[in-house]
């Protein structure tokens, strides 16, 4: 075979390459424009979704905030805007420590591993601070971005929950009221129901003695007259049998006495009930801490006095303490409650349905604080009860009998309110007492 | 199999033997597309062998040689096309490895059809490193021919220790390469 033959063959498979490469350069251009296609239709999709998440985040009303590693904000949604009070470019870069002040840098490092490892199980509060300078009260929840990506942080204000909160304290508040009302009014109808027996029996006696006043008016006329007959003296020894004047002159007084005695008694729970609910007191006042405690234990008497004695030790020479009568009262009566209930529920367990437990109240003056015990025979709190008793709505109670509302009133009013302090000492199977120190 | 293995094979006997030799052993080879090769483009394997084993019987030389030969060619085929390689590694024992790791991984993104041999490695001396060839095809020797000229290009004086491995077809192996 010639060269220019195997040449020309050569040249022959030249060009079938060549034009095979150019029909595979062809098939790679349609590759890629489906590639390409594909790809428009997955970006559309994809900013479709980027634009479903950016509705979300402007419109949820919590502040949402993505944070560098070292706290910086990086972008916050509407919500963030509105809390806060700052518009988002007066944000970004800025730390963290600028809405929640007491998240200095260092402290942010520090907490970071606690706020993300609670995350949703558990919430965290904290005060921010509106651009205003005004504090909010905030719940936060943090979590962190895959590869290091830094933070979302999620802020709720939670100010209406509070308000809520406080609302429905005072609605128990309320509640705990319309409860003792029914006491109550049993309390009043017992000395209402002697006076009334007693103003009763003496109609009557009044009515046997009018006739024999009759009788001794017709006697002194007939005197004056000079017409004086023995007939009339017999008449009025008569009606005074009748009338058993022996018997009225022993009994009238003592049936005025118990009148006066019931009568006495309305007054006091009456004054109870009024210095117990304090209308109006919103301020701080000097209280005579021993007399708001006789008045607790005299409106809440029907709560307890089935199921227990009350033993007073009030010390006579207590100074008076600036507090919220309204609150102070409130904190008291919740733990008597709590007693007579923990002493039911002893008795009840125990089978001994006829013995009356105690309750013994006391106060004293220790050092600047004024102490106040409120301890009873009842059944103890279990240790594993302990750390949770102050939560807000926990109980052991059956519904209708318990809120678990009523210590958590109790500690927010004596150590919130009054920068004192609530310890408790108790033993299962023996009783617990409360002790309430409040600074002078 | 990459056509470029084709090109460069017909180059590799065109220069050596002349386009005479290369325009024979198409003709006797009865190739799938009567050797008309495209870098780009992908073959059957079994037309390369025909090739080789036709150019076996007009030079004499051993199958296996010519495989070997051919594999010191591509890599310095490779390496010129891509010389960025050479750069990140310094030395046999490292190349190797990153053939694996990045090189064949690379192939794949510009040829999405490649279909290449995978390698797994052992370390038992500080001067010896084995190399597990295996493929889905008999390139053993290729392979082979690969790693000598790979060590020739570092400068480096090796013994290679190759050991056909179950089902003995060049499709599996094991070479233990040990720096003199
Ligand atoms: C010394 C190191 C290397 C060894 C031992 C090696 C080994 C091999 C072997 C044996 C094959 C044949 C296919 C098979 O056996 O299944 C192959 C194919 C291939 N190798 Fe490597 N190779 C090395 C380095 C490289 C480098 C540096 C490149 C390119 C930058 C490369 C690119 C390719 C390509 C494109 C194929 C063809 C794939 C196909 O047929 O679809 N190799 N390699
Ligand atoms: N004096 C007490 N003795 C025993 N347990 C008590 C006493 N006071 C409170 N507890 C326990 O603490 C729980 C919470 O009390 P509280 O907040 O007043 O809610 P409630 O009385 O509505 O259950 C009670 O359910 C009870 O288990
Ligand atoms: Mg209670």
């Amino acid at each position: 075979m010639s060269n220019l033959d195997l040449l020309l063959r050569r040249l022959e498979r030249e060009k079938r390459a060549r034009k095979e490469a150019e029909t595979l350069l062809e098939l790679k251009s349609r590759d890629l424009y489906e590639v390409n296609e594909q790809q428009h239709l997955l970006t559309a999709c994809l900013a479709d979704q980027a634009h479903r998440i950016q509705s979300i985040l402007d419109t949820a009303p919590e502040a949402i905030l993505t944070l560098e590693l070292d706290g910086q904000i990086g972008s916050v949604n509407p919500a963030t805007e509105r809390i806060f009070g700052y518009p988002a470019e007066e944000l970004t870069g800025k730390s963290i420590a600028y809405l929640i002040p007491s998240f200095r840098a260092n402290a942010l490092t520090e907490i970071l591993p606690t706020l993300i490892a609670a995350n949703s199980s558990q919430c965290h509060e904290e005060i921010g601070r509106r651009s205003d300078g005004q504090e909010l009260p905030i719940e936060l929840t943090v979590s962190a971005l895959p590869d290091d990506g830094g933070y979302i942080w999620l802020v709720r204000d939670i100010a209406r929950r509070r308000q809520m909160e406080a609302q429905l304290a005072h609605a128990s508040k309320m509640e705990s009221v319309g409860a003792l009302a029914a006491g109550i009014a049993h309390e009043i109808n017992t000395p209402i129901q002697y006076v009334g027996d007693n103003t009763r029996f003496l109609d009557d006696a009044f009515q046997d003695l009018d006739d024999v006043f009759g009788k001794i008016e017709l006697l002194l006329n007939a005197y004056q007259d000079g017409t004086l007959r023995p007939e009339l003296v017999a008449e009025v020894r008569e009606a005074a049998e009748k009338a058993d004047l022996e018997y009225l002159r022993e009994e009238v007084p003592k049936a005025i006495a118990q009148s006066l005695e019931g009568a006495e008694r309305v007054v006091k729970i009456v004054r109870a009930m009024k210095e117990f609910s304090h209308p109006g007191s919103e301020e701080k006042t000097a209280v005579d801490l021993n007399r708001a405690i006789e008045s607790t234990i005299t409106v809440s008497r029907n709560e307890w006095k089935y199921v227990s004695e009350i033993e007073l030790d009030l010390d006579p020479d207590l100074p008076l303490v600036r507090c919220l009568p309204g609150d102070l009262n409130q904190a008291v009566l919740n733990l008597v409650i709590n007693a007579a209930h923990a002493i039911e529920k002893r008795r009840d367990d125990e089978g001994k349905l006829d013995q009356l437990g105690t309750i013994r109240v006391s106060t004293r003056r220790v050092g600047e604080s004024v102490e106040l015990r409120i301890a009873d025979s009842g059944t103890g709190i279990p240790e594993e009860l302990l750390s949770r008793i102050f939560d807000p709505f926990f109980t052991t109670k059956p519904v209708g009998k318990g809120t678990g509302q009523g210590l958590a009133i109790t500690y927010s009013v004596i150590v919130e309110k009054h920068g004192g302090s609530l310890d408790i000492e108790t033993k299962v199977g023996e009783g617990t007492t409360f002790v309430i120190r409040i600074p002078l | 199999m990459k056509g470029v293995v084709f090109t460069e094979f017909l180059e590799l006997v065109e220069e050596k033997f002349g386009y005479a030799t290369v325009d024979h052993i198409i003709e006797r080879s009865e190739l799938s597309n009567d050797g008309a090769y495209t870098s780009v483009g992908t073959y059957d394997y079994h037309d390369l062998i025909r090739m080789v084993v036709e150019l076996s019987q007009i030079t004499g030389s051993r199958v296996p040689d010519l495989v070997k030969f051919f594999g010191h060619h591509m890599f310095h085929v490779f390496t010129k096309a891509y010389p960025e390689l050479l750069r990140t590694t310094h030395c046999t024992f490292e190349f190797l490895p990153h053939v694996e790791k990045a090189i064949h991984v690379e192939m794949r993104k510009l040829y999405s059809d490649a279909e290449l041999p995978s390698f797994r490695f052992e370390y038992p001396a500080d001067n010896e490193i084995v190399m597990y060839y295996q493929s889905t095809r008999p390139f053993a020797d290729l392979a082979e021919g690969l790693i000598e000229a790979c060590a020739e290009h570092f400068g480096e004086p090796v013994r290679i220790q190759r050991e056909d491995l179950a089902p003995h077809d060049g499709t599996q192996a094991r070479f233990a390469i040990t720096k003199l």
